[in-house]
C-alpha cells in the first residue's frame, strides 16, 4: 500500500466508483436474458452515471500534479453527479425490493453503500464531520498539528476569521502547516518566533495593514527572504500594484480560485527552495573557502618556523618543536647547559697563506666531520664561525646527562679529526689540530637578533668559559672546567692543568685535560 | 481453469471472483501478497490476477517472488493496478507481470487477455 497520503485519497476516492461500476455491470450481466427489463435500464442508466462521474473525477484529480486533492474544489464538480447516482441507487434498491428480485437485493445495497461512502469521502475527506465544521480559534494560532510530513509552513494572515479558516483548512489538508495572525502585529509576532516558508498576507486589516508588515519583512535581514503572497480582493488593483513594488512575490484576487492559489503557492515554495538552496551553496562555499585560507596560512606559518628552527636543530627538533611536542626554544628561559667550543689550531696561520679554495676545502671535510658527530650525540649547533663551533648539551631538549655526551662527543671529534683529517692534512703541508673547551653552568637562551634574522643563542659565563678553554687548549688536546670534569670523573681520566687565567675571567680559573674515556666506559 | 484472485478489497474480490466463476472459471482467493505468493505454488492455478497495492507485501514484489520461484515461474501474471498511471505499464512488466489491466476492471478486456494468456482456451 501506498503510504503518499495524496495518492492514498486519490485511491479512496475511485474505489467506491469502481464498485458501483463493477456491480452495475455484474448485475447487467445477470439480467441479460431478458429479465426484469426495468432493472437492467436502470442499472445501465446508474453504470453510465457512474463512468462519467469516474471521467470528471480522473479530471479533477489530473489537475493535482502535487499533493493531496483539493476536495473542496472537487466537490463543486462531482456533487452532481453523484446526486445523481445517489438517487439512481437508492430507486434501483427500492425496485429490486418491492417487486421481488431478492437475488440482486445484496448486491444493489453495495453498490448504495459505495455511493454513500463517496459522498462522505467527498464531504469530509474521510474525516469525521465535526473536525471540519469546528469554529477556528481567533488569534495567532495553528490549525491542527503539524503534519508527519509537512510540505512547508505557510502564515495565513487575515483579520477575517472565515477566510483565515478557510485558507488554513484548504492547505492544511493539502499537507501545508498552517499557523494563522488576525492582524499584522499578530504576524510580525509570529515570524519572529517561528520559522515560515510563505505568508499569504491580506492587505487591509485593522492594527496594522499588508503594505506595513510588508515593509516591516523586507526591511529585516532574518525575514527578507521569505516570499509573501498578497491577498486582495481584485477591485483594489492599485493596491496589488503597491503590494508588488513592496517586493511581495504576488497576489491572489478574493474570491479563491483554487487551482490558482495552489499553483502561486507552490511557484513560491519552489523559488525560495532554490533560493535557500543557493544561499547554503554559497554559504558551503565561503566556508570551505574561509578554511582553505586557514589552512594555508597555518601551514605557511608552520613552515617558515621548520624552516627558522632547521638552521639550529635537527629536522626533528624542528618537527617536533613545531607539533608542539617541545618547547619552542627561541622564547628566552634559562637553563643549565653544557657548552662544547672547538676550532682549529693553526687555522688562522693556514688561512693566511692557503688558497681560499683550500681553506673551503679543509672547512668542508671538518664541517662533514664534526656535524656527523654533533647528530649523532644528540648535541645543538649554536653556531659555527669559520673553523669555530659552538655546541650545547640539555636545550632545547633536556638530556639526562649533559657532561657525559659532551664528553664522549669531544672524544670522538678528537679520535676522528685524528684518524681521518689531521694526517690528510698534514700530507698537504697543513699544521692543523682540533682543540676543545667544555664548561657547564646556567645561561640565558633564547633568540637574538632582530626582525628578519632572529638567531637562537645562549648567554652567561659559561659559553665565555667553554670559548676560554677552548682557546688554552693544545693540539689534541680537550679542556674542561672542574665542574664538568668531576660530573664525568667515572667516565674519563683525567689531569689537572693547574689553574688558568682566563680573560674574563677575575681569578685563575682550574681547568682539567682528557686524557682518554675510561676502558668501562 | 483455475484463477488464483489476489485482491484485497473485499467487494473487488467478491464482484471479479463472481463475474469469472459465472464464465466458468474455478477461482480462488487470496487476500494479501504473502498468502497470493504462497497459493501460486499450493494451488498451482492456470494464472494470477494480482492486484498491486496490497498491504503488507504488495503486488510488485508478490509478482517478484513468483517469478523468482521455479515452481511458480510458468504461471501468467495479469496486474491490476488502480488507475493508469504512467509508468505502471513499464513497472509491471519489468516486476515480472505478462500483462497488465487498470481498473476499473473492463471485464469484457480482461477475459480476452486471460483467454490470450491461457492459449486462446477461454474456458467452457
Amino acid at each position: 500500500m501506498s503510504v503518499d497520503p495524496a495518492a492514498e485519497l486519490r485511491h479512496e476516492l475511485r474505489t467506491p466508483l469502481n464498485h458501483i461500476i463493477g456491480y452495475a455491470e455484474m448485475l447487467l450481466e445477470g439480467l441479460e436474458d431478458g429479465a426484469s427489463p426495468e432493472l437492467a435500464a436502470g442499472l445501465g442508466t446508474l453504470r453510465g452515471e457512474a463512468r462519467q462521474l469516474l471521467a470528471v473525477l480522473n479530471e479533477v484529480l489530473a489537475q493535482e500534479h502535487a499533493g493531496p486533492p483539493d476536495l473542496a474544489a472537487a466537490r463543486g464538480a462531482l456533487g452532481p453527479p453523484l446526486e445523481r447516482i445517489r438517487a439512481t441507487s437508492e430507486a434501483l434498491h427500492r425496485q429490486a425490493t418491492a417487486g421481488g428480485a431478492d437475488a440482486l437485493v445484496p448486491d444493489l445495497g453495495r453498490i448504495r453503500a459505495a455511493a454513500a461512502r463517496l459522498d462522505a469521502l467527498l464531504r469530509h475527506g474521510g474525516e469525521p464531520p465535526a473536525r471540519e465544521d469546528a469554529p477556528q480559534a481567533a488569534g495567532a494560532g495553528s490549525v491542527g498539528g503539524r503534519p508527519a510530513q509537512s510540505r512547508g509552513a505557510i502564515l495565513v494572515v487575515d483579520d477575517d476569521a472565515d477566510n483565515r479558516n478557510m485558507l488554513a483548512r484548504r492547505l492544511t489538508r493539502q499537507g501545508y502547516e498552517v499557523p494563522t495572525a488576525d492582524g499584522g502585529r499578530a504576524a510580525l509576532a509570529t515570524l519572529a518566533a517561528r520559522p515560515v516558508d510563505l505568508v499569504l498576507l491580506d492587505v487591509m486589516m485593522p492594527d496594522l495593514d499588508g503594505y506595513a508588515v510588508l515593509q516591516r519583512l523586507r526591511q529585516d535581514p532574518a525575514l527578507r527572504d521569505i516570499p509573501v503572497l498578497m491577498i486582495s480582493a481584485l477591485d483594489e488593483m492599485d493596491s496589488v500594484v503597491r503590494c508588488i513594488q513592496l517586493g511581495a512575490e504576488d497576489y491572489l484576487g478574493k474570491p479563491f480560485d483554487p487551482v490558482l492559489l495552489q499553483a502561486r503557492i507552490g511557484a513560491c515554495l519552489e523559488k525560495k527552495r532554490l533560493r535557500d538552496q543557493e544561499l547554503r551553496h554559497a554559504r558551503e562555499l565561503a566556508e570551505w573557502n574561509r578554511t582553505l585560507e586557514r589552512r594555508v596560512a597555518e601551514q605557511v606559518a608552520e613552515l617558515e618556523r621548520v624552516g627558522r628552527l632547521k638552521r639550529f636543530f635537527s629536522p626533528q627538533l624542528a618537527e617536533l618543536i613545531v607539533a608542539g611536542g617541545a618547547e619552542d626554544p627561541l622564547r628566552t628561559h634559562r637553563r643549565e647547559v653544557t657548552v662544547v667550543f672547538l676550532d682549529l689550531r693553526g687555522f688562522t696561520a693556514f688561512a693566511e697563506t692557503a688558497e681560499p679554495e683550500e681553506v673551503m676545502g679543509v672547512l668542508r671535510e671538518y664541517h662533514a666531520e664534526m656535524g656527523a658527530l654533533i647528530l649523532e650525540h644528540e648535541g645543538t649547533l649554536e653556531r659555527f664561525t669559520g673553523d669555530g663551533m659552538m655546541i650545547f648539551f640539555n636545550d632545547p631538549t633536556p638530556v639526562s646527562d649533559p657532561s657525559a655526551r659532551a664528553v664522549r662527543m669531544a672524544v670522538a671529534m678528537r679520535d676522528r679529526v685524528a684518524s681521518r683529517l689531521v694526517g690528510k692534512w698534514r700530507r698537504r703541508g697543513y699544521q692543523l689540530d682540533l682543540g676543545v673547551g667544555i664548561a657547564q653552568g646556567y645561561a640565558t637562551i633564547g633568540a637574538i637578533g632582530f626582525e628578519g634574522r632572529w638567531d637562537y643563542g645562549a648567554i652567561g659565563t659559561v659559553t665565555n668559559l667553554a670559548a676560554r678553554l677552548c682557546g688554552e687548549a693544545m693540539p689534541g688536546q680537550i679542556l674542561v672546567s672542574a665542574r664538568v670534569a668531576g660530573d664525568v670523573e667515572a667516565l674519563v681520566e683525567a689531569e689537572a692543568v693547574g689553574p688558568l687565567t682566563l680573560k674574563g675571567f677575575a681569578r685563575p680559573v682550574p681547568a682539567f685535560t682528557l686524557v682518554r674515556l675510561k676502558a668501562s666506559a | 481453469m483455475k484463477i488464483l484472485l489476489v485482491e484485497d478489497n473485499e467487494l473487488n474480490r467478491d464482484m471479479l471472483s463472481r463475474r469469472l466463476a459465472r464464465r466458468g472459471h474455478d477461482v480462488v482467493l487470496a487476500v494479501d501478497g504473502e498468502q497470493g505468493v504462497a497459493m501460486a505454488r499450493t494451488e498451482a492455478p492456470a494464472l494470477i490476477l494480482m492486484d498491486m497495492s496490497l498491504p503488507g507485501l504488495d503486488g510488485w514484489e508478490a509478482t517478484r517472488r513468483i517469478k523468482a520461484a521455479p515452481e511458480t515461474r510458468g504461471i501468467p501474471v495479469i496486474a491490476l493496478t488502480a488507475h493508469a498511471m504512467a509508468g505502471d505499464r513499464e513497472k509491471a512488466l519489468a516486476a515480472g507481470c505478462d500483462d497488465f489491466d487498470t481498473k476499473p476492471v473492463d471485464f469484457e478486456r480482461l477475459l480476452a487477455k486471460i483467454g490470450a494468456l491461457l492459449g486462446g482456451a477461454p474456458g467452457p
